[in-house]
């Protein structure tokens, strides 16, 4: 460093972030999905790094191969990046042009139309070799063409399996695929403007039109949508991503946009300089056949607008926050019955709807149970007249209360394979105070044999 | 000078004004009361059979007493969102909506315990909201789609007379019930067409349930002040619940009296 410094002291240094890198070249990778669907990061040595996308099919769309590898460069340049970009029929060679001979050609990348004549050229560095390509050029093999003229077997004694695995891959001889970034989805809808959207009443219109697309590519098939992807392609090369469940299969281009347009306005996304291409993607579907609408008209709820309603609410209030209640085999209050949020909506449709699951009993145990309960236990100071008996009085949040009417003790023992050896009885009370106000009380641990001192808690009121 | 001009065309404006209410205002609620100025509900707020007690469709609000008091509010209004549902054999879902942070104090709305209350929580969506402005749009989106709605309205003063009155609209549209349990201690002008204040009562001893040295609980017996009734006069009443449905209790002195006859012979000997 220093003697590179006294050489030219205007050179800058900076610590190298592979993390950074990393994640910079994760971000880029998806961004390309503006290109195609099929994109995977291909971390290489600093400096190195390479995104590879399978353009099958993709060219077309943007004019032709070649323009497709001049707009891809250009983008990269445009983010302030050194970009290489080569295509070919094969994965390795594709890799090896890129790397080293698309530097050397005026364009910045090259095209190789027939795999012979492109592989013949190439430097065995861009075999993805490693070091091996050094042994290799002690012995004055510098191009993949000379390797091709040997015998295979000879090499595999020389330079171990790897690289004839290698070669082969290049070659197209053996098969080798790109594990994409993002999971390919049989359905989507895009849109692509040579001027980018900055409003955001504009993308709102974007995503009615591509909502409708998609419904219509699911309807021939009997396919309703249960998750969708919103992707958002700022012209900058940043991506954007919103994504919407439903409770329900749905298929109905109205409700899927008014979700979307929900998320939009909730997800306070920055539109930058503009979003030249907007895709909704299809990430999970379900079969959806037509239903038989009722023949006689009850007034009853429509079970499709219930499904919708419960969506509304998800993607306004959160997943979290709307909730279906749950039962478990367990005879602690706390854990018997609760309300449980997301899964538990998807599995329990709401009214007429057939589910394979059983629905939940919720037919409490035979003592009361009360209305409202505590999440955590309060600890109350309590009168009682014998050890084991009802509270006379209690003081719960710093106000007494006189009872007068009581029922219990209900014993709950501690679940051993659950809970800590700490864990223990609870005697639970169900008391009227001298006001006619419900309380649900407990004293823990049996009297004598657990504790000397029983603690009381009140758990639930009303 | 610009009103004067205007004045001609008063009368046809005013036609026109009509229309656009028609249309905006729920059929149900126009069809009902002809003759009226077309505002009146569908059907009554409270109804009376024998001694039960039943909600009309549309808004009711729930206040306690006291703070101490607040799930004996609850536990009414649960009682009586129980009792409509069975009664109008209504397959409707519940939606139950509560705002964060808002009178959450003793607790959450118990599975096992509302099924007690004869509601049905295989039914029930449960909504918590951040701000009470969204806990509005969930119960009225709740009510548009069909749902009827458990709602809280908590100590903003969002909850408004605007608030109400478009709930009680998206409730009348539809038929449905949206009941609302409001915080002791607000009290602001509201759409509503009940507001019940209630306190618990001591229930009637059952002394062959109780605990060592305690007589057990009776039916839960609730003391019902009645602030508000559209098209009625306020009344306060003690209320009991009782094989699934509130019944009115009659006065103290007239019920749990003995069997055979009071003497009365007070006012017979003045009269005398």
């Amino acid at each position: 460093m220093a003697d590179a410094k006294a050489l030219e002291p205007l050179m800058q240094t900076a610590p190298a972030r592979p993390d950074a890198d990393k994640r910079l070249l994760q971000a880029y990778a998806r961004a390309c999905g503006r290109w195609s669907p099929y994109v995977a990061p291909d971390p290489g040595a600093p400096g190195e790094d390479g995104i590879l996308l399978d353009i099958t099919g993709c060219a077309r769309l943007f004019g032709g191969e070649d323009k497709l590898i001049e707009a891809t460069l250009q983008a990269s340049r445009e983010r302030g990046l050194t970009a290489y970009a080569a295509t070919a029929p094969s994965i390795g060679l594709a890799w090896g042009l890129a790397r080293f001979k698309a530097r050397q050609s005026e364009t910045g990348w090259v095209r190789a139309d027939t795999l012979e004549t492109a592989l013949t050229d190439l430097p065995v560095e861009g075999l993805r070799i490693g070091e091996t390509a050094g042994q290799l050029r002690r012995f004055g093999l510098k191009q993949a063409g000379d390797l091709l003229a040997l015998p295979r077997a000879s090499l595999t004694r020389r330079f171990g399996t790897d690289l004839l695995t290698r070669l082969d891959q290049a070659a197209g001889r053996v098969e080798e695929s790109l594990n994409p970034l993002q999971p390919v989805m049989e359905y989507r809808a895009r849109l692509r403007f040579p001027e980018p959207l900055l409003l955001l009443d504009s993308l709102k219109q974007c995503v009615d039109e591509t909502a409708r697309g998609l419904c219509g590519q699911l309807e021939p098939r009997g396919l309703g949508l249960r998750r969708v992807e919103l992707n958002l392609y700022r012209i900058d090369g940043k991506l954007i991503l919103l994504g919407i469940g439903t409770a329900a299969p749905a298929r109905d281009p109205a409700h899927i946009a008014r979700l979307l347009h929900e998320k939009l306005d909730r997800a306070e996304i920055d539109i930058g300089f503009g979003i030249d291409v907007v895709e909704l993607r299809a990430r999970e579907t379900a079969p959806l056949g037509g239903r038989q609408a009722g023949l006689l008209h009850t007034g009853e709820p429509d079970p499709d607008d219930l499904d919708q309603l419960t969506d509304r609410l998800v993607v306004r209030l959160g997943d979290e926050q709307v909730r279906r209640a749950g039962r478990r085999e367990s005879h602690i209050p706390e854990r018997a019955a609760g309300w449980r949020p997301g899964p538990a909506l998807a599995g329990t449709a709401l009214s007429v709807r057939e589910t394979d699951q059983a629905p939940a009993d919720f037919t409490p145990p035979d003592p009361d149970r009360p209305l409202l309960i505590l999440a955590h236990p309060e600890p109350a100071q309590a009168v009682a007249e014998i050890p084991d008996g009802p509270p006379r009085s209690f003081i719960w949040r710093r106000v007494r209360h006189l009872v007068h009417r009581a029922e219990g003790p209900e014993r709950l023992a501690p679940e051993w394979w659950r809970d800590q050896l700490s864990a223990r009885t609870r005697d639970y009370f169900r008391v009227e105070t001298r006001e006619g106000r419900r309380f649900w009380l407990y004293r823990e641990g049996l009297f004598g044999l657990e504790t000397r001192t029983p603690n009381w808690f009140v758990h639930g009121a009303s | 000078m610009g009103s004067a001009s205007s004045r001609p065309d008063g009368p046809a404006q005013l036609e026109k004004l009509r229309a656009k209410i028609r249309d905006l205002m729920p059929a149900a609620a126009l069809t009902a009361a002809p003759g009226t100025d077309g505002v009146q509900a569908a059907s009554a707020p409270l109804e009376e059979t024998g001694s039960q007690l039943h909600l009309g469709a549309g808004l009711h609000e729930f206040c306690p007493q006291d703070y101490l008091d607040t799930p004996a509010a609850l536990a009414v209004q649960s009682g009586f969102m129980a009792q409509a549902l069975r009664r109008a054999h209504s397959p409707a879902p519940l939606l139950w909506v509560r705002a964060r942070n808002d009178s959450q104090d003793f607790g959450q709305p118990y599975p096992l315990g509302l099924k007690q209350w004869g509601l049905p929580p295989e039914r029930i969506i449960f909504a918590e909201t951040e701000t009470l402005a969204d806990a509005l749009w969930a119960m009225e989106d709740g009510l548009r789609a069909g749902a009827w709605v458990m709602g809280e309205a908590g100590t903003s003063s969002r909850y408004d007379l605007t608030a109400t009155k478009r709930l009680h609209m998206a409730a009348q549209a539809r038929g449905g019930l949206v009941l609302v349990l409001r915080h002791h201690a607000m009290i602001g002008a509201s759409a509503a067409l009940t507001r019940w204040r209630l306190s618990a009562r001591p229930s009637p001893a059952q002394d062959w349930r109780g605990a060592t040295g305690l007589p057990g609980l009776g039916s839960p017996r609730f003391r019902a002040h009645l602030e508000r009734v559209r098209g009625g006069p306020p009344r306060q009443f003690d209320i009991e619940w009782k094989h699934a449905a509130f019944h009115v209790l009659e006065p103290a002195p007239l019920a749990d009296r003995p069997a055979w006859p009071h003497p009365r012979s007070k006012p017979a000997r003045q009269r005398a």
